[in-house]
């Protein structure tokens, strides 16, 4: 009920505010791929989605916001085929600002970097009980942007990596890994 | 609201409410390894996969009390199981009571019913550890008593010595020396004089680090010597930190009819209430093994795999 109250009024807010003053270009996307933890003991491998929105200062620079969220089944390799293996269902969401990087407008492949400072949760789900954490990471990207149309592009790639600042003692993992893929598409005037 | 729509610069905020609220933890989550340890156990599974059958589970329940300790388990019948009572008297579901003094575990009575079949009394001393167990029944060799004095060393397992009673009053002694690894002091026998029998406790090369007491140690190995015997394997899992699954099993050559026994002892459901409650568990899994058709030779032949499994399982 808060999350759409927020919603209603924030819409409320943009309508009424777009007579009054410009808003600055921005440009959206979603992307989607597979994310994990990588020097976890356990077997793990999340595919979800990001969502962006990010409001362009220039055409080499933006800020804005990320949300990614992943889900799928973690399993502890016991190494040897004895124990029997059971799948534990995972989610992990990771959701904060971002600053983007990247060539000029013209170019048809642009390539970009991308610093960002998350809220990370992860959450186990054992049956009986779950194992969850909720934490910080600062993060880098590295992507490449393919020109479509006016406003259109492909996001070839974008390869994240986070740095938790608490581990996820169950996974005994304290690094996050992301590889996606999607569309971005601007909308404003451009600057 | 069609002007909404037409309007490309009023998605930006939608999108940005949509972004920012979220969030999958709830309050009742184990969110740290000091929430791990508020865990209790809720109930037993006791997995069997034999002779290329279809595994079995059977699922022991457990009470506890007002004071929020165990107090009783329930287990149902294991006829026809590797997994068995240590007397042979019981053939039928029966309950495991537990009775508690100064907080401790004083007595694990096995009953049918109204009948003790089994009880196990435990006595500390001044430091809270183990030094004697006492197990009466009716057991193997016409044994009804065993006493094991359990000796520590610089705070570390030592010695056990067991002196066992008949039914008509005979005796027997055995000692147990725990022997630990020079270069890091983690246990790695149990010499058993005088037959000579070892039992070996290993470190389980994929996971490396220490059996006990290791937060981060997820598997530990210990068998039965000399080789030429049965190959047994025993390994318990930390998950979360606490202890879930403890098993097992052997391997066994296609062909040759294999009907070992895997003894219960109170110390595999009680492990987190007693100290160096790890190594005397190991110890007793494997000391009351009942070896039927040893394995012979060092090799060669087909060999197919039998185990038994308690897996703890845990709730808030």
């Amino acid at each position: 009920m808060r999350r759409l109250v927020t919603i209603i009024v924030l819409i409320g807010v943009s309508v009424s505010a777009r007579a009054q003053f410009s808003v600055p270009p921005f440009d959206v996307e979603i992307k989607g791929g597979i994310s994990g933890f990588p020097t976890s003991k356990w077997d793990y491998m999340g595919i979800g989605y990001k969502a962006g929105v990010h409001v362009h200062l220039n055409q080499h620079v933006a800020i804005g916001w990320t949300y990614m969220r992943s889900t799928g089944n973690a399993s502890e390799d016991s190494g040897d085929n004895i124990f029997p293996t059971e799948d534990f269902k995972t989610t992990e969401l990771s959701t904060g600002p971002s600053l983007r990087l990247s060539t000029g407008r013209s170019r048809k492949m642009r390539p970009y970097i991308a610093l960002s400072y998350s809220k990370v949760e992860v959450v186990t789900d054992r049956g009986d009980y779950r194992y969850s954490i909720k934490t910080n990471a600062p993060g880098a990207s590295v992507g490449m942007l393919v020109k479509l149309g006016n406003k259109m592009y492909i996001n070839l790639f974008e390869v994240t990596y986070r740095k938790l600042s608490d581990k996820v003692f169950w996974l005994d993992a304290q690094g996050q890994l992301e590889i996606k893929a999607g569309l971005l598409y601007n909308l404003g005037k451009k600057k | 609201m069609a002007r909404l729509w037409r309007s490309e610069s009023s998605l930006g905020p939608l999108v940005a409410a949509l972004l920012l609220s979220c969030s999958i933890v709830k309050d009742s989550d184990v969110q740290s390894l000091a929430d791990v340890g508020q865990l209790r156990i809720t109930a037993l599974e006791i997995k069997e996969q034999v002779q290329q059958q279809s595994p079995k589970t059977t699922k022991v329940s457990l009470l506890y009390g007002s004071d929020g300790k165990i107090s009783q388990f329930n287990f149902p019948s294991f006829a026809g199981s590797k997994f068995s009572f240590r007397s042979p008297t019981i053939t039928g579901s029966v309950v495991g009571q537990l009775s508690y003094t100064a907080g401790k575990i004083s007595e694990f009575d096995i009953r049918a019913g109204s009948e003790s079949k089994e009880k196990y009394l435990f006595e500390y001393d001044g430091s809270g550890n183990l030094f004697k167990l006492t197990s009466i029944g009716t057991f193997p060799g016409d044994v009804v008593q065993t006493v094991d004095s359990i000796i520590y060393e610089s705070k570390q397992l030592a010695k056990v010595f067991r002196t066992s009673t008949t039914s008509t009053g005979g005796k027997s002694k055995v000692t147990y020396t725990a022997a630990y690894n020079t270069s890091d002091g983690t246990l790695k026998t149990f010499g058993q004089s005088p037959t000579g029998d070892i039992i070996q406790i290993d470190r389980n090369s994929n996971q490396g680090g220490d059996c006990f007491e290791n937060a981060s140690q997820h598997e530990c190995v210990a068998y039965k010597t000399p080789v030429s015997s049965a190959q047994i394997t025993i390994r318990h899992r930390f998950v979360g930190m606490r202890l879930e699954v403890v098993m097992m099993g052997e391997n066994y050559s296609i062909g040759v009819k294999n009907s070992d026994k895997y003894v219960f002892h109170p110390l595999m459901v009680l492990r987190e209430e007693i100290n160096n409650s790890e190594a005397l568990m190991m110890f007793y899994m494997l000391d009351w093994w009942v070896e039927r058709y040893p394995l012979t030779g060092g090799g060669g032949g087909t060999f197919e795999r039998e185990f038994v499994s308690l897996n703890f399982l845990f709730g808030t």
